[in-house]
């Protein structure tokens, strides 16, 4: 709950905050990612800088797709045209998962196993229309391409009646690929 | 240009849809483990080898006897460390005898007691460092499991394993890690010992599953619970076999009365006839490892998830025992990881894994006062008697003087051989 309080803060301080300044924008979306795991949601905040076509930020946001993860990114966009409506966009960071308790789904032959997510690169490439909504907000439609990376290191005991028993340790690498439409407004 | 754009970015997002299909998420899983090869030797062979030899450095310590000046500190599967512990703050790492398949040890008089895999060795140590085995008793524990199904043979032991981590990389497609952290593969100080020395009796701790009292020496292994006659101490002679049920594997004695701790519950048995216990009555819970100790009005029993216990509880049950036949629980409290437990007076000294020992003032069982947490260390063993609290944890045996509970002290530290 805390890391909502704190992401839609992020959001609403910085687009306030900005709103003033016209070279200052802030970029709020929620999406839907798309990949062999289902559809799942996507929230981000991209607060930065736009200087002759380009704009260059930091964002902020929550990617659900198959585990939980804050998404921490240097993002960069690029427009394409004059109008400054249409481009394309690139991010990487890092993401860190939260709240995966008993989604890895990993079965074992007995209950002694535990399990531990460590976060990894990411990684988004796509394209954006912006477009006029209010008098100072602009809306976003912004299609694009992720790579998220994240492992699972479980521990798995051998049986035995005094400690230390000996373990195994798995380490489950993924490298999700998903495909996202995500909307939201410029301040 | 603005319809131009808008055209263009319906055209790419058409494209994008179309190629959606084609991403994929992959996983690929690294497994490391232990793939250990058993080492056989005739019994003949080993027998000639169980003897002592100098002191060597603890590596493994499993179970704890205290008997007299000395703490018998099991090395699981190797032996038995024989340390003089006359001066509790300088401890002397005086012996070890060797032992192949040792898991569980007991003294009374000048004899040790000590399982070899599925066989009784009586063994004289009148002298720690000439040791000698005076008696084998054959098949005491016959359900006594290697591990991962190698079981005992009747001509051959498994003296030692050859390890080798193994890394492998698969892919993720099959969820189910049967991997356990052991693959197995098939392979061909002259000082002498007075038990009576001082009045410290023979104490097991409460992960033990020997124990000496009334004469008699009593094992328990996989719910059999065994009675050797041992008046003549050199010479134990097996009177008995009860069915503890609950798959019983430790045992505490406490006058009259054994408190047999298995995995699914907690068994007591009245031995005022020592060579027939008879069951009393008993302590149902979910399945996990349950060591037990007990005083006259209540038994203490920790319940731990680890392992191969299974389930899922982490606590201290405390039992009023005052109908034996019917103990009830009075409180159950929460835990991290408790093992071993020891109690002298009311003090209370729980090994609760990575969250150290923790020491309660165990006066008002309804509301147990934590007086200290010794932090630090990964304690699954603790005896404590006579103000000095034995503690076994993953890189040392430590002792604690208690004699003022307010200010607990360390008196001294046996490291693990990392």
């Amino acid at each position: 709950m805390k890391i909502y309080i704190f992401i839609l803060l992020f959001i609403g301080l910085n687009g306030f905050a900005q709103s003033k300044k016209n070279n200052i924008k802030s970029i709020n979306t929620t999406g839907l990612s798309h990949g062999d795991a289902g559809n799942y949601l996507n929230i981000k905040s991209v607060n930065g800088i736009t200087k002759k076509g380009w704009f260059a930020g930091v964002g902020l946001g929550i990617d659900f797709y198959k585990f939980n993860s804050i998404v921490v990114t240097a993002d960069c966009r690029k427009y394409l045209f004059k109008n400054n409506n249409f481009g394309i966009n690139g991010a990487a960071g890092y993401n860190f998962p939260f709240a995966n308790k008993n989604k890895a789904g990993i079965v074992t032959i007995d209950s002694y196993y535990s399990e531990q997510f460590r976060g990894g690169l990411y990684s988004t490439a796509g394209l954006f229309y912006e477009f006029k909504l209010f008098k100072k907000i602009k809306g976003i439609i912004n299609p694009d391409f992720n790579i998220r990376r994240l492992s699972i290191v479980s521990k798995d005991v051998m049986p035995c009646l005094v400690a230390p028993c000996p373990e195994t340790i798995t380490t489950y690498s993924y490298n999700l690929q998903t495909f996202s439409i995500k909307t939201g407004v410029i301040f | 240009m603005k319809k131009y754009s808008v055209k263009l970015f319906v055209l790419v997002l058409s494209g994008s849809f179309f190629f959606s299909s084609c991403i994929k998420d992959t996983c690929k899983k690294t497994k490391t483990y232990t793939m250990l090869s058993p080492v056989y030797k005739n019994w003949d062979e080993v027998k000639q080898d169980i003897k002592s030899t100098t002191a060597r450095p603890v590596v493994h310590p499993g179970k704890l006897y205290l008997k007299g000046n000395y703490i018998f500190l099991n090395e699981i599967n190797k032996g038995v460390h024989i340390i003089d512990n006359s001066n509790p703050a300088a401890p002397q790492n005086v012996a070890f005898i060797n032992i192949p398949g040792n898991v569980d040890i007991a003294v009374k008089e000048n004899v040790l007691y000590a399982d070899t895999y599925t066989r009784l060795l009586t063994i004289n140590i009148e002298n720690p460092l000439q040791s000698v085995v005076v008696k084998t008793t054959e098949s005491v524990f016959p359900y006594r499991v290697y591990t991962n199904g190698f079981y005992a043979d009747s001509s051959k032991v498994i003296v030692d394993w050859i390890s080798k981590d193994t890394t492998v990389e698969e892919d993720c497609a099959n969820p189910v890690a049967w991997g356990r952290g052991v693959f197995l593969m098939n392979a061909d100080a002259t000082k002498n010992y007075n038990g009576s020395a001082v009045n410290i009796p023979g104490i097991s701790g409460s992960l033990s599953s020997f124990t000496v009292t009334a004469n008699r020496l009593y094992t328990v292994d996989f719910g059999q619970l065994k009675v050797f006659n041992v008046e003549t101490a050199a010479n134990p002679t097996q009177v008995n076999t009860v069915y503890t049920g609950w798959n019983g594997e430790t045992i505490f004695p406490f006058k009259d009365k054994l408190f047999v701790g298995g995995q699914t519950g907690m068994s007591i048995f009245n031995i005022g006839n020592a060579d027939a216990p008879k069951y009393e009555g008993s302590f149902g819970h979910a399945r996990v490892c349950d060591p037990v100790i007990a005083d006259d009005k209540y038994a203490f029993v920790t319940l731990w998830s680890e392992s191969r216990c299974m389930g899922n509880i982490n606590e201290l049950d405390v039992l009023d025992i005052s109908n034996i036949q019917q103990p009830t629980l009075i409180k159950a409290y929460n835990l991290k990881a408790p093992h071993g437990l020891s109690k002298d007076g009311n003090l209370l000294f729980i090994c609760d894994g990575l969250d150290g020992v923790k020491i309660y003032n165990s006066g008002d069982v309804q509301n147990l006062q934590l007086i200290k947490q010794i932090s630090g260390i990964n304690a699954f063993e603790v005896i404590a008697y006579n103000n000095t609290a034995i503690v076994v944890a993953t890189d040392g045996l430590y002792q604690y003087d208690y004699s003022n509970a307010a200010n607990i002290k360390l008196l001294s530290k046996i490291s693990i051989q990392k």
